[in-house]
C-alpha cells in the first residue's frame, strides 16, 4: 500500500517535472513574444493621446492631485504597493509632459528590442517593468487589458531572449535550415506552459463570470457586449437585429472558450481549439470594440499549441 | 541557477528529436556526405539545459503561490467572499506590485446592467444669453452641453481609461462621495473659467429602456467660482412635486477636501 502511494507520488512528480521543465527551443515562445511586443507597442502608442490629460501638473492624476485624492479617500494604505518608476522620476523631475512621452517611447523601444532578440534579459524584464510601471501609475484607470498584458509579458520574459522572426525562418519548408546551434532551454518550455495555464484559467473564469448574468443565458449577451453607437468601430446592429443571429452569437460567445480550451489541451484538435478561441476574441473585438484586450487574449492562446502529453 | 547539460548523440535520436527534425524539415545525412553534411549532423547534437532539483522545487512553490493568487483575484471579479477578501488582503502586495490584480474589474465583459452604460462628461459653457449665476432649474434645462469625450480610438487604451474614470466618478457619486468626485473634476475646471456647470450622463445602449434613458444624470453640479477658489455645488435630484422646483435649499456644496453632504 505504501509502495503504491510512493510510486504514485513519484509518477505525479515526474509528470509535473516533464510538463513544466522539459527543454524546448525558442521558436514558438519567441514568435508569441514578438506578437505581444506588437500589441504592447500599440498600447503604449495609443497612450500618447491622453498621457498629458491625466498626468501633467495640475491634471486629475498628477502626483499632487493623486495625493490629495488618496488622502481624501483614505486609500493611502491600499496604494502603498502601487509601485511605479514614474512616481520616483516625477518626485525628482516633476510632472512634465515630456517625462511621460519619453517613458512611452522607452516602452516602444523595448518592444522593438525584445522582438529582435536584442538587449538580453534586461530588455525582456525591463519591458514588463515598464508596462507594469505605466499601469500602476495610472492606478484605477488601468483595467483588464493591462492585467492580461502583465501576465503575458511576465511569462514571456522568463524565456531566454530570441528573435521573433526565427519561427518564420525555420517554418518555411524550402528555406535552408539555419545552423542549428541553439541549446534547448527549460525556460522556453516553462514560459509557454505558464502562459498557456494562465490564459486557460483566465478564460474559464471569464466565462464563469459571464454566466452570472441572465443575458448570457437568454440570448441577449451579444447586445450587452455591443459598444454604444459613439464607440463602435463597426456597426453591427442591423445584422444583430435578427433574433436568431444575436442568440446564436451569444451562445457561441459562451461555448467557444471552454470548448476551444478543452480541444486545445486535448492534443486531438489543438489547432481547431485555438481557432475557436481566436474566433471568440474576434467577436469580442468587433462587437465591443475591445481591440487590445482581444489581441492580447488571442496571442496568449497561441501558447496552447504543441503542449506535451 | 544550477543546470546540467546533457548531450544527445545524433545516432540515438529521441522521439522529441524526431519531432523537431520533422517539423523543421531537417533530416540526418549519411556519413559519406560533404563537410556541410558533417556540420549539419554535428549541429543536430543539441545541448539541452535542465534546471536542478533545488530550482525545480523553488519554481514549483512559486507556481502554486502564483496560481493561487491569480485564481483568488479572478474569482473575486463578480463578488468576493470573506475568505477571498482575506486572501486578497494577504496577497495584495504581490498582486498590486505586479499588476496581476483584477478583483473589481469586469473580466466578464458585460452583464447588461444599467451601471455598465457608457458615460460621458459634459460641460456647460457661459453663453452671452446665459447668466453665470444660473440656478439649478436653468442648468438642468441648459441645452449647450459640450462633451469632454474619450481621447482615443474606441477599444484602445485611452478610450478604456476614460470609461473607467467615468465609471469610478459615478460610483463615488452614487455612494455619497461627491467630494471625491470634485477632487477628480476640479483640475479640469480651474483653468476653464467659461464652464459654469458640469454633468455626467449615461449613453443609451441596445439594452437600455426608455425608462432608463429618461433617468436624470447620475451627477450634475454647478461650478462656483470665488476669486481663485473653485468649488462644485451638486444639484439635488429632481423629485416629483406639485410645488414649484426650488433648487438652492437642497443643493450641496461639494468643495474638494470637505465632507460636503453635511
Amino acid at each position: 500500500m505504501s509502495n503504491s502511494i510512493i510510486e504514485s507520488a513519484t509518477n505525479v512528480r515526474s509528470r509535473w517535472d516533464e510538463f513544466w521543465f522539459s527543454p524546448k527551443d525558442s521558436n514558438q515562445i519567441a514568435a508569441i513574444r514578438g506578437l505581444l511586443c506588437l500589441v504592447t507597442a500599440l498600447y503604449f502608442a495609443s497612450s500618447f493621446t491622453d498621457a498629458a490629460f491625466w498626468l501633467d501638473s495640475g491634471r486629475p492624476f498628477s502626483r499632487e492631485q493623486l495625493s490629495l485624492f488618496l488622502n481624501a479617500a483614505d486609500l493611502n494604505s491600499e496604494a502603498r504597493w502601487v509601485l511605479s518608476p514614474l512616481f520616483l522620476i516625477e518626485s525628482i523631475l516633476g510632472s512634465h509632459w515630456w517625462i511621460h512621452y519619453l517613458y512611452l517611447l522607452l516602452g516602444i523601444s523595448l518592444c522593438i528590442a525584445v522582438s529582435l532578440g536584442r538587449g538580453g534579459r534586461l530588455a525582456t524584464w525591463g519591458l514588463w517593468i515598464v508596462l507594469v510601471g505605466w499601469a500602476n501609475r495610472l492606478m484605477f484607470l488601468s483595467g483588464v487589458t493591462e492585467t492580461l498584458l502583465s501576465l503575458a509579458l511576465f511569462a514571456a520574459a522568463i524565456a531566454p531572449p530570441a528573435r521573433a522572426t526565427r519561427w518564420f525562418a525555420t517554418s518555411m519548408p524550402k528555406a535552408d535550415p539555419p545552423a542549428n546551434t541553439e541549446t534547448e532551454h527549460w525556460a522556453n518550455g516553462f514560459a509557454l506552459r505558464l502562459m498557456a495555464v494562465q490564459i486557460t484559467l483566465f478564460g474559464l473564469v471569464t466565462v464563469a463570470a459571464m454566466l452570472a448574468s441572465r443575458v448570457w443565458w437568454n440570448g441577449l449577451g451579444a447586445y450587452a457586449l455591443l459598444a454604444p453607437v459613439q464607440d463602435r468601430t463597426i456597426d453591427w446592429t442591423t445584422w444583430l437585429a435578427n433574433s436568431t443571429l444575436h442568440e446564436l452569437t451569444t451562445h457561441l460567445l459562451v461555448a467557444a472558450i471552454p470548448l476551444g480550451l478543452a480541444l486545445a489541451w486535448s492534443r486531438v484538435a489543438t489547432k481547431f481549439g485555438i481557432a475557436l478561441v481566436i474566433t471568440w476574441c474576434t467577436f469580442v473585438a468587433l462587437l465591443g470594440s475591445h481591440w487590445l484586450y482581444a489581441a492580447t487574449f488571442a496571442t496568449m492562446c497561441l501558447s496552447l499549441r504543441n503542449q506535451p502529453s | 541557477m544550477s543546470r546540467r547539460k546533457k548531450s544527445i548523440p545524433s545516432k540515438k535520436a529521441s522521439s522529441s528529436d524526431k519531432t523537431r527534425s520533422s517539423a523543421s524539415g531537417q533530416t540526418s545525412k549519411p556519413a559519406g556526405d560533404t563537410l556541410r553534411g558533417d556540420m549539419a549532423a554535428a549541429a543536430n547534437s543539441r545541448d539541452a539545459i535542465h534546471p536542478g532539483r533545488t530550482l525545480r522545487t523553488l519554481l514549483t512553490i512559486g507556481l502554486l503561490v502564483h496560481f493561487a493568487a491569480i485564481l483568488t483575484t479572478l474569482s473575486s471579479s463578480v463578488d468576493a467572499s470573506q475568505i477571498q477578501s482575506s486572501l486578497l488582503s494577504l496577497l495584495h502586495p504581490y498582486l498590486q506590485a505586479t499588476h496581476f490584480r483584477v478583483d473589481g474589474d469586469p473580466i466578464y465583459l458585460s452583464h447588461g446592467e444599467r451601471s455598465e452604460q457608457p458615460l460621458r462628461l459634459q460641460f456647460a459653457g457661459v453663453a452671452q444669453s446665459q447668466d453665470a449665476s444660473a440656478d439649478g432649474q436653468t442648468i438642468r434645462e441648459a441645452t449647450q452641453w459640450t462633451s469632454v469625450g474619450p481621447l482615443g480610438v474606441s477599444g484602445m487604451a485611452a478610450n478604456d481609461r476614460y470609461a473607467r474614470w467615468m465609471s469610478t466618478l459615478v460610483t463615488l457619486a452614487e455612494n455619497d462621495q461627491p467630494s471625491l468626485v470634485a477632487e477628480m473634476l476640479l483640475p479640469l475646471l480651474r483653468n476653464n473659467s467659461s464652464v459654469y456647470a458640469v454633468r455626467i450622463i449615461r449613453l443609451p445602449t441596445e439594452l437600455s429602456t426608455v425608462a432608463d434613458d429618461a433617468l436624470p444624470p447620475p451627477f450634475i453640479a454647478k461650478v462656483n467660482r470665488q476669486g481663485d477658489s473653485v468649488s462644485l455645488i451638486r444639484l439635488a435630484e429632481e423629485r416629483m412635486s406639485t410645488m414649484p422646483a426650488r433648487s438652492t435649499s437642497s443643493d450641496k456644496d461639494v468643495t474638494s477636501g470637505g465632507n460636503s453632504d453635511e
